[in-house]
């Protein structure tokens, strides 16, 4: 009887279950209470490097404005990757998503999101400006679809490079004088240098100006007993990142951003004509100088030992690495760190390292207190670097999007124009320290509460010589359809005695016999003529 | 009769729920009553349709029957959803291509299993990891195979220490297969790393051979419990005749107990075969989706093709599609050839 009556209850529960969860979306427990008053708008929120307190404090100002509305977060990380998505986003309450990256064409093809041109297009409440005036041209020619729709708005923007200790550098003399020396070596001068854009009273001023000045910088750090660079070594992308950064900013945007467009004109160093780049022949951008010129950067700080001991533990993550690189002011038994290659979202997601250690060092060391800026690239001693500086953006393909099934959807594209209010953006910009791919400004009561580190990051964005490339968006298909060829080997990827090599920094610290010059040639084995012919032919009618 | 739903005196707090207790128990007398019925109308509605008809099965083998279907169905069921099921999709894909521009597959003939042969012979990524992936399996049968079957035997003959040594090497299994990933990589780069001086894992010339040593120590101790279970069912008589004539115990282990456990010795071996077209190496605990290419296998490559969480993923099924189906005739040949061979020219028990 007794095994009746749990056999029958074990039947009902199952069969209550899976009634019950027929028709129902899937939703993870928030802790918030379902208001019944009101209707509910939720939102799903990739909770990275940026986390999500910005997002909570523009749907409070959002509710405040809009007391029929109860908005729910949903922060998740993993569940909002891009083919987890794809897959599953009908499954989702969300009604509107802020995501790292997804691949847009296929969200589209799919009616996976809604069509949100009427709210990309139409003025902001309040405002004079629409969402679509206010868009980063570049990525407003990506989003906006052949027939002119929208179905997806860019997220955030996040550049890469090399993040350095100002405190440091200031404590040291560490910047450039106008004569062009260290001051640290001639201290009577310290009016500093006009850096690598040549403009004076920026945010480069006193930073290394040519490749010359860099090495002269990093040997000079090393010689104070310092470590110059810094890295995790989990990720092998934070290195190619930043030596594509430096291979973009020597050849400008315009020159760089063939190397995903495959379409315009391209002067080789040895030509005098412009030589027509398109799919047929795209091949040839490997012998871009600027990859040269960054596979130098590489060379020199592998051969002469300028890196932290731990760069290239697989088990030191990136969060590992912010947290030695904070440490080492204070730890005696590590050389102070100069230089942390890292994205633009770094010190918001270092927050609790610097929480950390102001309970322990004492306030000085806690978020904010310390001062951290963003290092451009040294240009060519011969002169040879594009004018300005290109930096880039590995997260063009972050967006906001509404779910095509959403039952909400007049209340979500008001929550996206809301989202995009120049309030909204600065608020974004104000608590995590990234820059959203509009045009706004922030106010002085806005800077007064940003880090050194983020207003740094801001004035960097909004310099009239600064240039984004977007290394992340794929103008052409093949990126997709031959990704094992065209992927993430398409940068880096070398072939030497037979040998494919994949990331700079490690052949040289593996190899002490390779040079830049030897990577240099390896990445035009890989990519040679026969090779592409034999994976890119079925493009070429594009051409023909 | 009325039905007593309390049968038994409730003292206490307990009183205030008994109003839910009778409710609860009307609710399972419910459930119970309309399963019942449902059961009775399929039975009679089952039995007009098949009228009982007298048969030469007796009673109890027709329970044998029903018996023998439900132990059959699982499986049975298991294997046409999982690898029927799945793999008709899988062999489709084989002959599709992902648009990127309209998200859908189209036919495109041989195509993928052009790009793949091309790829095996030309890409030098795809040879190391063919060459790894033949490092690994020769590995695993000239070091790993001896190495179990030694320290089997020793733990068979029960050496002294027997049980805690089995225990130790067993450990790996019992624990997650990811946590013992992370402590071997903590171990290698961090604690070795720096009494050594060398970090194996990092060591471009040492980091395959690393990975190689993980392998064989964390599915040390399955095959060593497989071993010793083969080899504890040897004929006790058998041994003791042999060291009454004073066999040595290389004897014991060369004349009796190989030859004995030979049969589970191919089970290995010829299992082993697919491993060359599917062992990730653990890499993918290792490394996730980033793992250096000179330490890549076959089968963290396929992994990594389509489990990565960027918009190639999709790109590369049919692909990754078609190599499986070439992957699957190769091993299937090289299996059977194997297990013909090793059946034809391997010792006997007799």
């Amino acid at each position: 009887m007794k095994i009746k009556h749990i056999f029958l209850t074990l039947v009902t529960l199952v069969g209550i279950a899976v009634l019950s969860s027929c028709g129902n979306k899937f939703i993870r427990y928030t802790g918030e209470t379902i208001d019944k008053t009101k209707t509910q708008l939720y939102i799903g929120n990739f909770d990275g490097g940026l986390g999500h307190d910005w997002l909570e404090t523009v749907a409070a100002l959002y509710e405040e404005k809009n007391p029929t509305i109860q908005i729910i977060i949903n922060n998740e990380k993993d569940m909002y990757s891009d083919s987890n998505l794809y897959i599953n986003m009908p499954n989702y309450i969300n009604d509107i998503y802020f995501l790292n990256g997804i691949t847009y064409s296929n969200y589209v093809a799919k009616g996976l999101i809604a069509d949100i041109t009427d709210v990309v297009k139409g003025t902001i409440e309040g405002e004079n400006e629409s969402i679509y005036d206010k868009m980063n041209p570049t990525l407003r020619d990506y989003y906006e679809t052949d027939d002119g729709k929208f179905y997806a708005v860019p997220f955030f923007d996040s550049i890469f490079g090399a993040v350095y200790d100002v405190d440091l550098f200031e404590e040291e003399g560490f910047y450039f004088n106008s004569d062009g020396n260290l001051i640290c070596y001639d201290p009577n001068n310290t009016e500093l240098s006009a850096g690598p854009n040549g403009i004076s009273g920026d945010y480069d001023d006193g930073l290394p100006a040519t490749f010359s000045q860099w090495k002269e910088l990093v040997d000079t750090i090393k010689s104070f007993g310092y470590t110059p660079y810094s890295w995790n070594g989990t990720y092998d992308y934070y290195r190619l990142r930043y030596l594509t950064a430096i291979w973009a900013d020597y050849e400008g945007k315009a020159n760089f951003d063939l190397n995903f467009s495959f379409n315009g004109e391209y002067t080789f160093p040895s030509d005098e004509e412009p030589t027509t780049i398109n799919i047929k022949n795209a091949y040839l951008l490997q012998k871009q100088p600027g990859k040269k010129y960054a596979l130098d950067f590489a060379e020199y700080i592998i051969k002469n030992g300028l890196y932290d001991r731990n760069s290239f533990d697989t088990v030191n993550t990136h969060l590992m690495a912010q947290e030695t690189y904070l440490f080492s002011a204070v730890n005696p038994n590590t050389n102070r760190i100069a230089m942390l290659l890292e994205g633009g979202w770094w010190e918001n997601e270092a927050r609790s390292f610097f929480n950390t250690m102001a309970k322990t060092y004492g306030q000085e060391y806690g978020f904010g207190q310390r001062r951290f800026g963003f290092m451009p690239t040294p240009k060519a001693d011969d002169g040879s670097s594009a004018e300005g500086t290109t930096l880039i953006s590995s997260t063009g393909n972050s967006v906001v999007v509404i779910n095509a099934k959403t039952n909400v959807l007049d209340i979500a594209k008001d929550f996206l124009e809301f989202a995009h209010s120049d309030e909204a953006l600065r608020i974004f910009t104000r608590m995590t320290g990234s820059v959203r791919p509009y045009d706004y400004e922030m106010t002085e009561e806005d800077f007064a509460q940003m880090t050194y580190y983020a207003k740094n990051m801001f004035e960097i964005y909004h310099n009239p010589t600064t240039q984004i490339s977007y290394v992340s968006l794929y103008y052409h298909k093949a990126f997709v359809e031959q990704a094992s060829f065209l992927g993430s080997k398409w940068w880096w990827n070398a072939t030497i005695s037979g040998k494919s090599l994949a990331e700079p920094f490690y052949e040289f610290s593996q190899n002490k016999n390779l040079t830049a010059e030897a990577y240099f040639q390896g990445l035009q084995t890989t990519y040679s003529k026969n090779a592409w012919d034999q994976k890119m032919s079925e493009y070429y009618k594009e051409v023909e | 009769m009325k039905k007593q739903y309390i049968d038994e005196p409730v003292k206490g707090i307990k009183k205030l729920f008994i109003p839910l207790i009778i409710i609860y128990r009307m609710f399972l007398d419910f459930i119970a009553d309309k399963l019942y019925s449902l059961e009775v109308k399929i039975h009679q509605a089952y039995r007009k349709r098949f009228p009982e008809k007298r048969t030469l099965i007796k009673k109890k083998r027709k329970k044998e029957l029903i018996f023998f279907i439900c132990l059959v169905a699982y499986p049975v069921l298991q294997f046409l959803v999982f690898y029927v099921f799945v793999n008709i999709n899988s062999i489709l894909l084989s002959f599709k291509k992902f648009d990127t521009e309209t998200a859908t597959y189209f036919y495109v003939g041989l195509e993928n299993f052009k790009n793949f042969l091309r790829d095996i012979t030309q890409d030098y990524g795809m040879i190391t990891a063919v060459k790894n992936s033949v490092k690994l399996y020769l590995a695993t049968v000239l070091i790993a195979l001896p190495l179990n079957l030694v320290f089997s035997f020793f733990l068979y003959k029960k050496v002294p220490g027997a049980n805690s040594f089995r225990t130790v090497l067993f450990l790996p299994q019992i624990i997650s297969s990811l946590v013992i990933s992370l402590m071997f990589r903590y171990f290698v780069e961090n604690a070795l790393a720096s009494i050594i001086g060398v970090n194996l894992l990092q060591n471009k010339s040492s980091g395959f051979n690393t990975i190689i040593f993980f392998c064989i120590w964390a599915s040390f101790g399955t095959q060593i419990l497989m071993y010793t279970n083969a080899m504890s069912k040897i004929s006790k008589e058998l041994v003791e005749v042999g060291q009454l004539e004073g066999m040595s115990l290389f004897q014991e282990f060369w004349h009796v107990t190989l030859p004995s456990i030979y049969p589970t010795i191919v089970v290995f071996l010829v299992a082993g075969v697919a491993s060359l077209f599917t062992h990730q190496a653990g890499l993918y605990n290792f490394y996730g989706p980033s793992a250096r290419q000179d330490l890549q296998t076959l089968g963290y490559i396929f992994f990594v093709k389509i489990v990565r969480n960027n918009d190639a993923a999709f790109a590369q099924y049919p692909y990754a599609s078609a190599a499986g189906l070439l992957f699957t005739v190769v091993a299937a040949t090289i299996t059977l050839t194997v297990k013909h061979l090793l059946e034809k020219y391997g010792p006997r028990e007799d």
